[in-house]
């Protein structure tokens, strides 16, 4: 795109090598003295010339500006360990692209409040390159970017943005979005405040409480996987919040409190309660055949199968040292045993549960609520206890999320050259300058050479 | 009598030099202030982030500071599109010779229905309502006229159409005291302080000011006062999680590499000779503090310095 400053340098330097070629013409000498001759030759002039160049280079000055303004760029810095490695947090691979996806432009304009400009026109006059730029073709360049600039030139369609804020939106909302992205949720870490555990079957708060046990139990051993050393300001470890969770639930839910609730046969519902346990038993034994049925089908299947096939299906194949040889590949019966085992698994699990259920239904037959509110105690101080270690798992992961995500990503703005323009434009009220001088002395010497000729011809 | 005309002739030559460099000054100057003055005619709006741990899902707070009544066309369509949390008013928002405060008033009160909208005074309104800047011989002079049984009272006790009229439009008006607000889950507690001087300031604020620095320290605590100074000059104190000033218009003009060209306090240079916070996001002891060079373009001399919309974006990381 032709700027409107550089159509001005084009005319300046156009007049004042027209003005040259004019000198050259005149048959002027560039000799020292020929050059301060003609100098002095414009006298006071030069004040005026002077003032006309200070305009100019205002004027210079101006439009640069406004050039300027139509640009603005922000550089994003990775700064977690696998940036350096060429890899997101998650270990796949980086993509700087993905610092203009569509999700990023949709949130700057959101954040940025840009009104009338659709994501497609605002990506159009977006671009990302790595600040420092290798070369994969040579070794002693490789270099893996972690600081990318963002640039965003204007364009007729986003000509009424403010483009200083633009690309600094754009950095933001990536920003904001790979740290949603990758930071920990803790919705699962917040119990609910008030539980009716009244109105619940004493033996159905025993599930619920095992339940968010196992939940936060679950939670605090992934969170172990991924760090197991990381300490909070209160000393605890995920391992050690797990561990915790892990003897509250065999021991006060499992041992304590359900085994209370059986030996005293407590319940409010006793007839309800062992109805739906018998309900559940009969599913439960639907699915016991189930996978009972399976796991003999898939014998039946494998019986079936000539045992000479598993001498034919060899396979030549490498080792981890590689070195040749023929391996067995795996065959149909295979796949069988695998699904034989899962369905006696399933079958077996089924089994247990039932029997835990006849279990209940044998404590539950004569139930009452005779302990009834000291079971209800015991709920609620293990809820009690609970809550505490949702808490303290909850300040566990929130510290621990900070140390990953905190200046996981910066952003900086670099300033306005202001320096540079106005350097740039001192340059062009000189060059202006001495063009007008250029002029000024192919005027005067063209006048002088009519005089001259004047002269002559009157002599 | 040739070495007289040979000086003489530099000497012309040298005025003429001097002319020519003045008058090229003068043209920089002049153009400079044009463009300037144009430019002035529309706020430009800075962004800042802050990170807090206390705020989970993040939170918007929009800055108007030093309007000193001029009204802007879509001042109050750029805060709707840019869909705050919360909107505060740091002080002089209208002028202290402004006559007719209504045309604010109104704009004031269009934020106040797009989001929770808090006022404190500035010198100007302070000038305005009270006639003086609220001194301890003021403020002890104001209680004896109006036999307020403790001096910090005094100021709700005089009549303030500025205050009521703001209020009525929806805008809480804080003077030496506390605001709480919920956003989300999000509790925010806001201090706005009336009097900023450092001799008022624990005198007629202190009360209400320990109570919202030291209880329920889990709130997001934001600190309003009009003038920096009073954070400048008071160290170790705990004021907040993040301050929201105004008062010093950036120091006028701005130069490249030096800065605002002048203060009140500071004086000349004020951030390159004096340290001032005068403009832009500072730490206060580990608090952001954010001085806004505000709205007003009544400056013809408000060079590299255009009126400023603040829009603070706080998160968690």
């Amino acid at each position: 795109m032709v700027k409107p400053s550089m159509i001005l340098i084009g005319v300046v330097l156009l007049i004042a090598l027209i003005a040259l070629l004019r000198i050259f013409r005149l048959g002027f000498s560039f000799k020292f003295t020929g050059l301060r001759k003609a100098l002095a030759s414009i006298g006071k002039m030069h004040f005026l010339l002077l003032i006309l160049a200070t305009v100019f280079g205002c004027v210079m000055f101006v439009l640069y500006y406004q050039e300027i303004q139509q640009t603005s760029s922000a550089v994003v810095t990775l700064n977690f360990a696998e940036a350096s490695s060429g890899q997101d947090f998650d270990g796949t691979r980086y993509n700087m692209s993905e610092i203009i996806r569509d999700d990023v432009l949709e949130r700057a304009i959101k954040d940025g409040g840009f009104a009338n400009v659709t994501v497609e026109q605002l990506a159009d006059c977006l671009s990302v390159t790595p600040m420092v730029q290798g070369d994969s073709y040579n070794e002693e360049r490789y270099h893996i970017a972690t600081e990318f600039l963002i640039q965003f030139t204007m364009d007729e369609n986003t000509r009424h943005l403010n483009a200083k804020n633009v690309a600094q939106m754009v950095a933001q909302a990536y920003k904001s979005l790979y740290i949603e992205r990758f930071v920990s949720t803790f919705d699962v870490l917040t119990l609910k405040k008030e539980v009716a555990f009244e109105d619940m079957e004493y033996l159905d708060a025993v599930r619920y409480l095992d339940k968010e046990c196992s939940k936060l139990e679950y939670y605090m051993t992934a969170m172990d996987d991924e760090n197991s050393s990381f300490r909070d300001s209160n000393g605890n470890t995920f391992s050690g919040l797990a561990l915790r969770i892990d003897l509250l639930e065999d021991v006060q839910i499992a041992e304590n409190l359900y085994a209370y609730i059986i030996q005293n046969s407590i319940a409010k519902d006793a007839d309800a309660y062992v109805g739906r346990l018998k309900y559940a038993n009969v599913l439960l034994d639907y699915d016991k055949q189930l996978a009972q049925t399976s796991y003999n089908i898939c014998n039946d299947a494998i019986d079936k199968y000539d045992e000479r096939m598993s001498r034919v299906v060899l396979v030549p194949t490498w080792d981890n040292d590689g070195e040749f040889y023929m391996g067995r590949t795996k065959i149909g019966t295979d796949a069988l045993s695998v699904k034989a085992y899962s369905y006696s698994l399933d079958a077996a699990a089924y089994k247990k549960k039932m029997e835990t259920n006849d279990g209940e239904i044998k404590a539950m037959s004569m139930g009452n609520e005779h302990y009834g509110s000291e079971a209800l105690n015991m709920i609620r101080q293990i809820y009690e206890t609970l809550t505490q270690y949702a808490e303290d798992a909850l300040v566990l992961v929130k510290e621990y999320s900070e140390t990953q995500m905190n200046q996981c990503i910066s952003i900086s703005i670099p300033k306005l050259p202001f320096m540079n323009l106005a350097a740039r434009s001192a340059v062009m009220a000189i060059v202006f300058y001495g063009m007008l001088v250029l002029v000024l002395i192919s005027i005067k010497g063209k006048k002088n050479l009519a005089a001259d000729n004047t002269g002559r011809l009157a002599q | 009598m040739e070495a007289f005309r040979v000086i003489g002739r530099i000497l012309k030559l040298f005025v003429w030099f001097l002319l020519s460099i003045l008058l090229c000054i003068l043209v920089v100057l002049g153009m400079t202030i044009g463009i300037s003055v144009a430019q002035n005619q529309e706020f430009t709006e800075t962004f800042y982030d802050v990170v807090s741990e206390k705020v989970d899902d993040g939170l918007r707070i929009i800055q108007i500071s030093d309007l000193h009544a001029i009204q802007y066309e879509n001042l109050v369509s750029r805060v709707e599109a840019l869909d705050p949390d919360m909107i505060v008013l740091t002080g002089d928002i209208v002028d202290w010779e402004t006559t007719d405060i209504m045309p604010t008033v109104t704009t004031c009160g269009r934020m106040a229905e797009i989001a929770p909208t808090y006022y404190i005074y500035g010198n100007h309104e302070r000038l305005r309502q009270f006639g003086s800047g609220l001194l301890k011989t003021d403020v002890k002079a104001l209680a004896e006229e109006y036999r307020a049984e403790e001096e910090g009272k005094v100021f709700r006790m005089i009549s303030d159409p500025l205050r009521e009229e703001m209020e009525a439009v929806g805008v809480h008006v804080l003077m030496n005291e506390q605001a709480t607000v919920q956003i989300g889950n999000l509790t925010v507690d806001l201090f706005g302080v009336l009097t900023s001087s450092t001799e008022g300031f624990y005198r007629y604020a202190g009360d209400n000011f320990f109570r919202y620095a030291y209880e329920d320290e889990d709130h997001f605590k934001l600190m309003l006062v009009h003038e920096p100074y009073l954070i400048d000059l008071i160290q170790g104190e705990d004021w907040g999680d993040l301050i929201l000033c105004g008062h010093t218009h950036g120091g006028i003009a701005r130069l490249p590499h030096f800065g605002g060209v002048y203060e009140n306090l500071y004086g000349f240079l004020p951030e390159f000779l004096n340290d001032g916070k005068i403009w832009g996001k500072y730490m206060v002891e580990d608090i952001p503090m954010i001085v806004s060079s505000g709205l007003s373009n009544l400056d013809f001399w408000r060079i590299n310095n255009p009126p400023e919309l603040v829009v603070v974006d706080i998160s968690r990381y």
